[in-house]
């Protein structure tokens, strides 16, 4: 049904100016749920009206046909939103005190890769801290794997410490027995 | 050869001028490995007092580098004398080799306790703060040392002493537990021992 958006005179199909004020007409309800025309007169908002009714009653009548049907859940978006007050948004996944700073990314099943593996243990032997730092924080992941390999770092690394307290010992031995690269070592140690 | 010294002599070179005195006796290890010892030993007398010996949590990458820090005094004052840069005194060699060891017997602990498949949730180490008490043990042993005397030197020499019975004990566990797949606790203190004692026979055998 069209309508003169200046006079509100009700035009027939297929005019495209108003026949009283000569209007070009714009304003056209095809859809009656279709809420993107423009907002227009105080008889169009009785017809978008009485359509709105039309649908509540349908939709009350379809309620009362089946009266157990599955309640809707309310959609994320479904409260009124009020911009007055601020709101922190926090997605699933956000930062939370409680996590750890190694467990947010590797699953629980993760494995070790080779090269990891042997970079790390490689920079275990060279830089002893530097090994037990990393087999630490590996210790405190969330995956079997990688605690079992930062043991093993961790192992390595406090095995380097102890054999460099015993190379004290090992070179008074030598220094004590025989001579050659160890006898002045234990005066540097 | 004293008791002391001959249990001395399974760690360390016990050069003469190396060593502190203390009540006209030369204390058994040399001065950087009495540091070392007496960390391991106040670390581990702490631990045991606050009953944290079972303790396998994992550490803070804070702590861990807390505990890790003290490595490198040491290493800069050996490398920087080795090559000359600069002198060290008994009294530096004691303090970097404290530093260099109070954090052991927590690494220890937590590698002999933590088990990858099982929960891990008894801490060892609840403060950084405890770390200072083992550093302060140190501290008033070394005023022992200066002026404790005779008395002094008995009771350092014992603790030192026991920290290196301690350090042998915690290496030894650690091999023996992976080996037999069971805590061998007893085990590996008579190794521990045996092999102090076949270490200092043989040093004062060849000297």
């Amino acid at each position: 049904m069209n309508y003169c958006k200046k006079c509100l005179r009700v035009l027939n199909e297929g005019e495209k100016f108003c026949p009283a004020c000569g209007e070009a007409v714009t304003i056209t309800i095809e859809n009656p749920a279709d809420k993107h025309t423009e907002p227009g007169t105080a008889s169009q908002l009785d017809e978008l009206n009485s359509i709105i009714e039309e649908n509540k009653a349908k939709k009350e009548t379809a309620e009362a046909a089946a009266p157990y049907a599955q309640p809707v859940s309310p959609g994320p978006y479904s409260k009124p939103i009020d911009l007055s007050t601020s709101t922190t948004h926090q997605s699933p996944g956000a930062y939370t005190p409680s996590q750890t700073y190694s467990t947010a990314s590797i699953p629980a099943d993760a494995e070790v890769p080779m090269s990891t593996k042997v970079i790390l243990t490689i920079l275990s032997v060279l830089i002893a801290p530097a090994g037990i730092i990393v087999g630490i924080i590996n210790m405190n992941n969330k995956s079997k794997a990688y605690r079992s390999f930062g043991q093993v770092m961790l192992i390595v690394g406090i095995t380097q410490m102890a054999v460099v307290l015993l190379c004290c010992c090992a070179g008074s031995i030598f220094s004590s027995s025989v001579s050659g690269i160890f006898n002045e070592l234990r005066y540097y140690y | 050869m004293n008791f002391f010294d001959f249990f001395g002599s399974a760690i360390c070179h016990q050069i003469a001028e190396r060593r502190f005195h203390a009540g006209g006796y030369a204390l058994p290890l040399c001065a950087r490995c009495t540091g070392i010892y007496l960390a391991i030993f106040a670390s581990a007398l702490l631990l045991f007092c606050l009953n944290r010996t079972h303790g396998n949590k994992p550490f803070s990458v804070f702590r861990s580098v807390l505990l890790c820090a003290g490595f490198f005094p040491l290493v800069i004052d050996v490398v920087s004398f080795t090559l000359g840069l600069r002198d060290t005194t008994n009294y530096i060699r004691f303090t970097t080799g404290a530093l260099f060891a109070f954090g052991l017997p927590y690494l220890f602990i937590l590698v002999r306790n933590f088990r990858a498949d099982g929960e891990y949730e008894r801490p060892i180490m609840k403060t950084p703060a405890e770390l200072a008490v083992a550093l302060l043990f140190c501290g008033v042993s070394l005023l022992l040392i200066r002026y404790g005397g005779f008395f002094g030197y008995l009771l350092i020499s014992a603790f030192s002493l026991f920290g290196v019975v301690l350090l042998y004990y915690a290496v030894c566990n650690l091999a023996l537990s992976r080996l037999l797949k069971k805590n061998a606790g007893f085990y590996s203190f008579l190794l521990a021992i045996g092999i102090i004692c076949v270490i200092g026979y043989f040093r004062t055998g060849v000297q």
